[in-house]
């Protein structure tokens, strides 16, 4: 064990940036042999902070951060959930398309126009709506024909305002679904941001109480 | 990367690389990572750029610096979180080490040396906790050794004074 003369005599070559490894190890090694010197008390602080600070060890438990993968699975929920309201809603909606090509097609069939004639006595209200979807559903169905002389052909007759009630629930019954979609992605964007601002928060505070 | 070289030069040395990692990022997750990261590359290097390295230490080290800045500035993470929660510490090691004033005093210590200026902090860093060569540190981050003698002294200086007016207060009271 040095004496108080040699340790101190190292200290001060320690100050300046003279010492050598190895005496340096001499250093540490009597700052933590629990028989310090009272006059060099005041120092052991600095020598128990790096023996401290040398024995903390790499031990990695986890496989990747917590919160990027919570992330992941809200956006992946939401993502899976608006592509499978999407998907059922096309199946619906071409189901419909097909369903409408079938009646135009054949026409000249009573039995349907029957069919679609209670149909449309049933729904009355829709009826004034019915421009805008047969204009989207007609171009699929008229082939070869002109446009225009199909309109002014089709129109008047109850097979089309037969097909615009179905076709225009299932237009509303999509547009409700994509609306509730796009809600749902906002609110959980927003949610995530408040989410991420809050934990930044949480952070600064810890941060300036572990300082303070 | 041979398998043998691996584990006698890299993995022994794997609490250096993270300590070294934590110290600049400030936070042990990113600096786990960048352990991680770390190894996997070395890993991965061709067996000719292996046989080029002499010292492997200062090797991984200089990869340890260059994956935490990136990290660091990537991120913007900043350095002030702090390294209590991560101390081992041993009772009984001192006869003064198991006093109250003293335990809150070697905690004081490490946060004057995390607070000072980034290359002092790691020049100390390197050599008083890793135990490196003056010219291990110039090569690890890239300065010159009187750069090395400079940023040390400046770092010991700092610290000597703050704990000493710190240890002074406290004998006021």
């Amino acid at each position: 064990m040095k004496n108080f003369s040699d340790i101190q005599a190292l200290l001060d070559r320690y100050w300046e940036g003279e010492t050598t490894l190895e005496e340096e190890r001499i250093l540490k090694a009597y700052f933590g042999s629990g028989e310090v010197d009272e006059r060099l008390h005041a120092i052991a602080p600095l020598f128990q902070a790096l023996r401290e600070e040398q024995n903390i060890q790499y031990a990695k438990t986890r496989t990747a951060p917590l919160k990027p993968v919570m992330f992941n699975w809200q956006r992946l929920a939401v993502a899976a959930s608006a592509a499978l309201l999407l998907s059922a809603g096309l199946w619906w909606w071409t189901g419909k398309e097909k369903q409408a090509t079938e009646y135009v097609v054949h026409q000249p069939a009573p039995e349907t126009r029957q069919d679609t004639q209670l149909k449309s006595s049933a729904l009355p209200e829709t009826n004034e709506k019915s421009t805008a979807p047969t204009e989207i559903a007609q171009p699929q169905v008229a082939t070869k024909e002109p446009v225009k002389k199909r309109k002014k052909a089709e129109l008047p007759k109850p097979k089309t305002e037969a097909i615009d009630p179905e076709t225009e629930a299932a237009m509303e019954e999509i547009k409700a679904a994509l609306a509730l979609v796009s809600s749902k992605l906002k609110k959980g964007k927003q949610e995530a941001v408040k989410g991420a601002i809050h934990l930044e928060n949480v952070e600064k505070i810890s941060r300036i109480r572990s300082e303070g | 990367m041979n398998q043998a070289i691996f584990q006698q030069h890299i993995f022994p040395i794997r609490h250096k690389l993270f300590r070294f990692a934590l110290r600049i990022t400030g936070s042990a997750h990113e600096a786990e990572d960048v352990v991680q990261e770390v190894m996997e590359k070395i890993w991965k290097s061709p067996a000719e750029q292996s046989e080029t390295v002499q010292n492997w230490e200062a090797w991984c080290m200089t990869l340890t610096r260059n994956r935490s800045l990136d990290k660091t500035r990537s991120q913007s993470l900043r350095r002030t979180a702090s390294l209590d929660g991560l101390t081992e510490r041993p009772n009984g090691t001192s006869n003064q080490a198991s006093t109250v004033e003293n335990r809150d005093l070697a905690d004081q210590v490490k946060r004057m040396m995390q607070d000072l200026p980034e290359k002092q902090r790691l020049v100390m860093h390197l050599r008083d906790i890793e135990e490196l060569s003056y010219e291990e540190i110039a090569e690890v981050l890239n300065i010159s050794l009187d750069q090395v003698k400079v940023n040390l002294h400046r770092a010991r200086k700092t610290i000597r004074e703050q704990l000493t007016a710190t240890v002074n207060h406290i004998a006021t009271i």
